[in-house]
């Protein structure tokens, strides 16, 4: 199977105050493309610092990323956000939905980056609204949804420019279980049917236990990966 | 982005308002402030163009300050400089004339406010009219030689205002009581407009000098350059000035007046941008987090920045055109005279929304530094 993406002795350092904070130590490792990984680790273990260089959002301070082969680090800002824009959906824990816009506004924003036309937006956030199951809360403000609502309005946004990988940083984290469940349902199903790659931050075990590759995380380094399906 | 703009305009409701408010209260003060010294401009313009042709020839010492006051000279040197241009000046446009400031200017190097002059009976259009015309009378008369040679006086349309006099009343000036004979048209020769025009006799007793005049007045009815110059050959002991030099003595008049205003408006435009800068660095910070969201799904640099951009249009925009309208109202009915100018407001309208989109570009690129993972860490 193809790797998706791909690091090699990525390191992240930042200025904390007065002190210095390492959130990578070298991280190396391949996250294969069509799978459903998951990233595992105590608070603190650099896991959304190192989904966060995967997409594109951060640079590592050395090291080597690489996304379906292309070199990341000799990429221009710009580049990187065309990048993301195009290939990479993100699904937050705290949604981070733009307050503002209605759910048609949210998830069409994603495709306004993209050059998508009007009319053209328009049909086809209907129909990835439809797909989550909030065909009926077009024009709701993100307020006036429940918080697995919005977590599905989030994935949506993610979802509707049929991007090559979808990261999700604790995207359980603030809702119940059961509307939990939900949210990994729908991810396991965009995988499912659309061969979307799915890298996922969790805190959960038994959200860990439904992915496809388990790769744990301590002290700012991969300390394990685990193959739970073929 | 525009739509998104409007969005965040709408959703900040009262920060937009205020803002609105702030850039239209700047835009009329400068309009207002900046339009004053324009008709004042205007107006100086006037009254040096309305002494068209006109010479003055007056003391040495008192150089070229119009009208003279102070400083005199004898009738007997007057009626020499009349008898040399007798043939050369426009009949009954010549004469000798006595000024006296009863009001002071409300600034430096411009007419008084209320000046009496003394002017010689049959010789009243050497001070009120010019070489293109003359002004008459609203009530009553514009001559003594009609009215009465002695204890009337005639008003010109500002002085009538200032002593609030009317035709036919009486009127004290320097306690000698005085019947209003005639009130002048308004006109754009300030000191006409000013003058409390009485007999020359008059005004030599009331102000204790007999056989003396402050200047006479020609109006030539050639080439007023050549009379000039033919004046200050034959008379080096006197000083001749024409229109030109009383365009120069008006605008260095008012000149320190217009500096003052506009460091005003300078002022304020520049208070205004600060202001407007600090309420949308502050509102740039506060949607950090929601930036740091957009550039995580793929908005670019340009894109944050055009948005903020947007924005700021669209407020100053608004507050443009409502100052705009204000300072038009303003201008028109809410002063002592009526100022309105169109393009006055056009001019200045645009001119403040650049300046307030300007004052915004700092912060848009600042927010569009930001990498987003920053900008979604912020609390």
């Amino acid at each position: 199977m193809n790797t998706i993406v791909s690091l090699d002795q990525v390191t992240r350092t930042y200025p904390l105050g007065e002190t210095t904070v390492q959130a990578l130590r070298g991280v190396s490792g391949e996250f294969e493309q069509g799978r459903i990984h998951t990233i595992v680790g105590p608070s603190g273990s650099g896991t959304s610092t190192l989904l966060h260089i995967v997409g594109c959002m951060d640079l590592p301070t050395s090291g080597e990323v690489r996304f379906d082969g292309q070199r990341l680090n000799d990429l221009s800002q710009r580049d990187l956000t065309r990048l993301r824009a195009e290939h990479i959906g993100f699904v937050f824990q705290a949604f981070h939905l733009t307050p503002i816009l209605t759910v048609r506004d949210n998830v069409a924003l994603a495709l306004r980056f993209v050059g998508i036309p009007r009319r053209e937006a328009r049909r086809r956030v209907a129909a990835t609204l439809e797909q989550v199951g909030l065909g009926h809360r077009l024009d709701h403000r993100p307020s006036q949804l429940s918080g697995g609502e919005r977590q599905r309005v989030a994935v949506a946004r993610a979802l509707i420019k049929e991007p090559t990988l979808i990261l999700a940083d604790e995207p359980t984290g603030n809702l119940d279980t059961e509307t939990g469940e939900t949210v990994i349902d729908l991810l396991e199903a965009i995988n499912r049917d659309h061969g979307t790659t799915v890298i996922m931050v969790t805190h959960d075990a038994d959200i860990a236990a439904r992915s496809d590759v388990v790769h744990t995380m301590r002290d700012g380094r991969i300390v394990g990966v685990r193959r739970l399906a073929a | 982005m525009v739509d998104y703009a409007i969005q965040s305009i709408l959703d900040r409701r009262a920060r937009s308002v205020l803002t609105v408010i702030g850039v239209a209260v700047m835009i009329t003060l400068v309009i207002v402030i900046t339009g004053i010294v324009a008709s004042q401009d205007r107006t100086m313009d006037a009254h040096a163009s309305a002494g068209a042709g006109k010479l003055n020839i007056q003391p040495l010492m008192a150089g070229d300050a119009y009208p003279a006051d102070g400083v005199d000279l004898t009738e007997t040197d007057a009626d020499a400089v009349l008898e040399a241009v007798s043939g050369d000046a426009i009949a009954g446009r010549s004469g000798k004339i006595v000024y006296f400031e009863l009001e002071p200017p409300p600034f430096p190097n411009q007419p008084p406010d209320v000046m009496l002059v003394g002017v010689e009976a049959g010789h009243e259009e050497a001070f009120i009219a010019s070489a293109t015309g003359r002004v008459d009378a609203v009530a009553g008369s514009a001559a003594f030689s009609e009215a009465g040679v002695t204890g009337s006086v005639i008003l010109g349309s500002h002085a009538a205002e200032a002593l609030d006099a009317t035709m036919g009343a009486r009127l004290t000036v320097l306690d000698r009581s005085f019947t209003v004979a005639g009130i002048l048209t308004p006109c754009d020769d300030l000191v006409v407009d000013s003058a409390v025009i009485m007999p020359l006799g008059d005004a030599q007793g009331l102000l204790g000098k007999p056989g003396l005049v402050s200047s006479v007045i020609i109006i030539p009815t050639g080439d007023d350059a050549e009379m000039r110059r033919v004046l200050a050959a034959s008379f080096p002991n006197l000083f001749v000035i024409d229109s030109t030099d009383t365009r120069r003595t008006v605008e260095e008049g008012i000149s320190t007046f217009e500096d003052l205003v506009n460091s005003i408006a300078v002022v304020v435009i520049v208070c205004a941008s600060l202001l407007l800068m600090t309420v949308m660095l502050i509102t740039v910070k506060e949607r950090t987090r929601e930036i740091g969201v957009l550039r995580a799904i793929g908005a670019s640099n340009g894109t944050i920045i055009r948005s903020v951009l947007w924005e700021i249009f669209l407020l100053s925009a608004v507050g443009s055109v409502i100052g705009g309208v204000v300072s038009g109202v303003v201008m028109q009915f809410a002063l002592t005279e009526n100022i309105f100018d169109l393009r006055h407001i056009l001019t200045y309208m645009p001119l403040a929304v650049v300046l307030t989109v300007l004052s915004g570009v700092l912060p848009a690129i600042k927010i569009g530094r930001i990498l987003p993972v920053e900008s979604l860490r912020y609390e």
